[in-house]
């Protein structure tokens, strides 16, 4: 699949974190772009737009990004799942894992690593 | 200063599977690292160095001390000084994975050294004077007031320096901390942490100061038209810090913290809580007043 035609979600109670993601995966190719400022928005979302990737915070108002992850993969376990958070404590990460996510990326944003996830899964432009 | 948890570094640069990190943290709290490799991060001796010690142990039936010793590699102080220090948990983590098989010394020292390097957060800029005087005000201040700061508290406040001058502006000063109670905020951000330290953390401004503090921050030119995204900018670089500083604490120790999401209040009346502080913080472009209290449970 190419990027471009893509559902790309992006979960994150910060606006400008949204955004900046946001901005990197359009610099790549990205077009279709799903926002949720919530862990509970997120998984509403998924299951109304089943999305081909999702960026998820971690540290979330309503529902928190561990949370979501759970749920998302009950409702398809082959989801996947990339968390997106500053906070990458080693019970963080452990629990994120065991979740089921796909990759696990620093704050502040690593412009490179996120193409790399891209290219990893996505035909470019 | 560590951005990002070793072991999610090592997943990243497929030298082990989530599998292998899940497996070594379970063994993290019952574990601990080798005096050599502490001596080969501490850059006191080599990878190669630290095996040629560990054969001639085998052969000569000293003990590695004596032999760092004899062969020059460290001196009697160096050697005391290194087994004073305290062993991070990334230490750890790499001494589970070079005994299980997973990594060699040699590896390791290449790998720590690159993560230090991707991911060091340079050490505060600025005079060390400058650095020594402000914590000695904000320490000799608080405990006047019956706060008593740990070092957790101390590093906070360190990483809390440092992330301001690496992140918004490296030219400023402070003015005198002083407790704060009934305190009204035109433009206030903040957020808590909570678990072996409970840090709140925050900021109050003008408006014109938080479009400022915001644009610098995000490299976006903001104006009083874009007043919600200022403020996700200054509770996102809030919860960076914050997330930085559990980052840290976690690659150093076991602790764990739970970070609560930021909040933004505007013009309102705030009643803080006892040992609660403001320490005006002067820059260029406006004030921005850090109001904190950091209690150590344990």
């Amino acid at each position: 699949m190419k990027l471009e035609d893509a559902k790309i979600l992006i979960g994150d109670d910060s606006v400008l974190a949204r955004k900046q993601l946001k901005d990197t995966i359009a610099s790549f190719g990205g077009k279709n772009f799903i926002e949720a400022a919530n862990g509970d928005e997120a998984v509403l979302l998924f299951k109304d737009e089943n999305p081909d990737i999702i960026f998820l915070d971690l540290v979330m108002p309503i529902k928190d990004g561990i949370t979501a992850i759970k749920e998302i993969k009950e409702v398809n376990p082959e989801a996947d799942i990339i968390v997106v958070s500053s906070v990458g404590t080693q019970k963080q990460l452990k629990a994120a894992i065991e979740a089921g996510i796909n990759d696990f990326v620093q704050k502040p944003l690593n412009t490179a690593l996120i193409k790399t996830i891209l290219t990893a899964r996505f035909e470019g432009r | 200063m560590y951005t990002q948890f070793f072991g999610n570094f090592l997943i990243s640069k497929n030298i082990i599977s989530a599998k292998d990190l899940l497996d070594a943290l379970d063994l993290i709290p019952t574990s601990t690292a080798s005096f050599g490799l502490l001596a080969v991060h501490s850059g006191l001796m080599t990878a190669d160095e630290l095996q040629s010690i560990e054969a001639m142990q085998k052969t000569e039936g000293k003990t590695f001390d004596e032999l760092v010793i004899s062969t020059g590699y460290m001196t009697q102080d160096s050697v005391a000084s290194l087994k004073a220090k305290n062993i991070p948990d990334y230490l750890v983590l790499s001494q589970i994975l070079i005994d299980k098989g997973k990594i060699s010394y040699s590896e390791i020292e290449n790998l720590l050294l690159e993560y230090q390097t991707d991911n060091e957060v340079f050490d505060m800029e600025g005079s060390a004077e400058q650095r020594d005087e402000i914590f000695m005000n904000i320490m000799t201040y608080c405990s006047m007031c019956g706060s008593n700061f740990s070092s957790k508290s101390m590093n906070y406040l360190s990483l809390f320096f440092n992330n301001l001058m690496h992140y918004i502006c490296e030219d400023f000063h402070v003015l005198a901390v002083k407790e704060c109670h009934d305190y009204h905020v035109d433009h206030y951000i903040a957020q808590k942490i909570t678990g072996g330290l409970e840090v709140l953390s925050s900021f109050d401004m003008n408006q014109a100061t938080a479009v400022k503090m915001a644009s610098l921050y995000a490299k976006e030119d903001f104006d009083d038209s874009d007043m919600p995204i200022v403020h996700a900018s200054i509770e996102d670089y809030l919860n960076l810090h914050n997330g930085l500083f559990m980052v840290n604490a976690s690659n150093e120790s076991t602790s764990e913290y739970t970070l609560l999401p930021p909040e933004t209040i505007l013009d309102q009346d705030i009643d803080f809580d006892e040992h609660t502080y403001e320490l005006p913080i002067v820059f260029s472009f406006g004030t921005i007043h850090f109001i904190f209290r950091i209690t150590d449970s344990k």
